[in-house]
């Protein structure tokens, strides 16, 4: 056993292809680990980009608070985060932040006052980019 | 095959360019993959929500409605039925019950236009049939009835004699006037008079005044036979209010004989009339005022409906409806339980006036159910009129919430999730749970949704993103 040894660490060709091999096998690891993650992270935001469904069940000329208010239901497969509210391309504030996760629901007030017989465009937009849109008359 | 063996196992840098180049492809794979699995399933999506076709076909109140018809009445006033029994209120047949109205307010009218003499006689005539003597007859300046009467200016009948006789002249005098009021409340017949003269006969000096009714038929109102010289003397008589019942032109006649004691033109007899009027207090205004009652239910209503159907035997009488409200402790003048209304231009015209209450409607009972309503109509008039009831409803409902109607036209089973009521005051979400299948129509009812009253509009939401809407006005 002692004699194994001995010649093990008298041997000193046998170091470097090893040191090699593993330097090679840390970077095809490292670089393999990479590539997945950007993998992962391409197909994560392109999937989320793509699931993004937001749909507007039901929009309010309130007359007892003077606003908007929208309800909105997130019928997609990902979470929605709205970021920015435009009427007639105008941006409005509103209730922020705004969050709806799967299948989730609820109002989203806008504080912008309006008069019978109006007639306003109203864009949503979420983080990601997508949006809904449409033309509503006040009563 | 074991040199190309031997070859491959020499050559290292073969072996990992394989795996490089196989793991690439498996995270190519992998994208590529991933890109078509999500853009597959959001495709699904897309036209899964395009296929979908839910529609609302109807949306009506779920619940329980009772009506009742009055069973007592009670008249107010001197409102009087005079046909018809509370039986006849149960539909709307033309079979009416019938209530009079009575004078409520009353007007006083004196219709002889000159009665005090105060200038002259305009509007009196005199004829004469002369016995013997010699009849004179008009105004009298000089002489009227005195204080409290209307002083001087008065009417004269002189009968003066002649040499070979005495005087004997019956003398009419008569005036007319127009009275159309109907059969009025009271009448009263005043005047004064004065028998002057140097020579009156102890018998046959008479003083009568008569009416001439329209038809032409006559009545007497007051007698007087005179014995002797009487000074002014002021009369107020009760007149049957009878003789007014006609409308036109009616005529007072001052018929009076004169008749002195002795011959001679220096002997005469001379009667003299003042303040000679009719005063008749008349209705002017006449009211019918009826209560009817019954007992209903004491559920939880949600709506009161009450209707009255009914007409008036005569055109634009004043009209109010009223529900008696518990919670007030008295009839409302306003709002919920009172009807105001004008009645028909053209009499007798059936007329159906209601009100549905949906604000706190169970005001309008008391703890047993118990409810009163009060018809009243009024109208300035001198005709007295009827109230024609032909149909009196007391109806409630109690709401069992609210009856959806569905449709999938399309071709996916589709999943409800949310309920929207809308009025002009609120926007109200409901949570939903429904499957529908391909082509199904779904009755779905729901206890906790209460319908607005009036206009609204009714929204379902399905899982996908759809939408349908129903409007009802």
């Amino acid at each position: 056993m002692i004699k194994k040894l001995k010649r093990f660490f008298r041997d000193k060709r046998g170091i470097t292809p090893v040191l090699s091999n593993l330097l090679l096998t840390v970077v095809a690891v490292a670089v393999m680990a990479l590539a997945t993650s950007a993998t992962y992270v391409i197909t994560t935001n392109l999937r989320e980009n793509m699931s993004e469904r937001l749909f507007v069940e039901d929009l309010w000329f309130n007359n007892s608070t003077g606003n908007i208010d929208v309800y909105l239901s997130n019928v997609g497969k990902v979470a929605i985060h709205v970021s920015a509210v435009y009427i007639n391309h105008t941006s409005q504030s509103f209730t922020s932040p705004f969050n709806l996760e799967i299948g989730g629901r609820g109002w989203l007030n806008i504080s912008k006052s309006w008069s019978p017989g109006d007639l306003i465009y109203l864009d949503i937009v979420t983080t990601r980019g997508s949006h809904v849109a449409g033309y509503y008359e006040a009563p | 095959m074991q040199a190309i063996m031997k070859r491959l196992k020499h050559d290292k840098r073969a072996v990992s360019n394989a795996i490089v180049v196989m793991l690439s492809l498996v995270l190519v794979v992998i994208i590529v993959a991933n890109v078509v699995l999500w853009s597959y399933q959001m495709n699904q999506l897309d036209w899964e929500k395009m296929q979908e076709d839910v529609k609302i076909t109807d949306v009506a109140r779920v619940g329980e409605a009772w009506s009742y018809n009055p069973s007592g009445y009670a008249p107010s006033g001197s409102t009087s039925l005079v046909s018809g029994s509370i039986s006849n209120l149960t539909s709307d047949d033309g079979v009416d019950m019938i209530f009079r109205s009575y004078g409520s307010s009353t007007t006083v009218t004196y219709p002889i236009t000159n009665m005090n003499f105060t200038g002259d006689a305009t509007g009196w005539t005199t004829t004469t049939s002369v016995v013997s003597g010699t009849a004179t007859s008009g105004y009298d300046s000089a002489d009227g009835n005195p204080s409290p009467g209307s002083g001087v200016g008065s009417y004269y009948h002189n009968g003066t004699g002649t040499v070979p006789k005495v005087a004997d002249i019956n003398f009419t005098t008569e005036t007319s006037l127009n009275y159309t009021y109907g059969t009025p409340v009271s009448v009263y017949l005043s005047y004064a008079y004065k028998l002057s003269g140097t020579s009156i006969a102890a018998t046959g000096n008479s003083l009568i005044i008569r009416l001439v009714k329209p038809d032409l038929t006559t009545t007497d109102l007051d007698t007087v036979s005179f014995t002797g010289a009487v000074a002014w003397t002021y009369k107020t008589i009760v007149v049957d209010t009878t003789h007014f019942s006609q409308s036109g032109t009616y005529e007072l006649r001052v018929l009076n004989r004169i008749l002195t004691a002795v011959k001679g033109t220096a002997n005469y007899a001379q009667l003299n009339f003042d303040d000679i009027g009719l005063k008749i207090t008349y209705n002017s205004e006449y009211t019918m005022e009826v209560e009817f009652t019954e007992t209903s239910n004491t559920e939880d209503w949600t709506q009161l409906i009450w209707t009255v159907d009914s007409a008036w035997t005569i055109s634009s009488v004043n009209v109010t409806l009223q529900l008696y409200n518990y919670t007030l402790n008295g009839y409302p003048t306003s709002g919920n339980g009172y009807i105001a209304y004008t009645s028909d231009d053209i009499p007798n015209t059936d007329e159906a006036k209601n009100q549905t209450i949906t604000v706190n409607p169970t005001d309008f009972r008391n703890a047993t159910g118990y409810w009163r309503m009060k018809i009243k109509g009024v109208k300035a008039t001198d005709t007295q009129f009827d109230f024609k009831a032909d149909w009196i409803e007391f109806k409630v409902v109690s709401d069992g919430g609210t009856l959806f109607t569905f449709e999938n036209a399309g071709s996916l089973t589709s999943h409800v999730v949310s309920l929207w009521v809308i009025n002009s005051t609120n926007h109200r979400r409901y949570d939903a749970n429904l499957f529908m299948n391909a082509g199904e129509e779904a009755v779905y009812i729901r206890a906790d949704i209460r319908l607005p009253s009036g206009a609204f509009i009714a929204k379902v939401v399905t899982e996908r993103g759809n939408l349908a809407v129903f409007a009802r006005n």
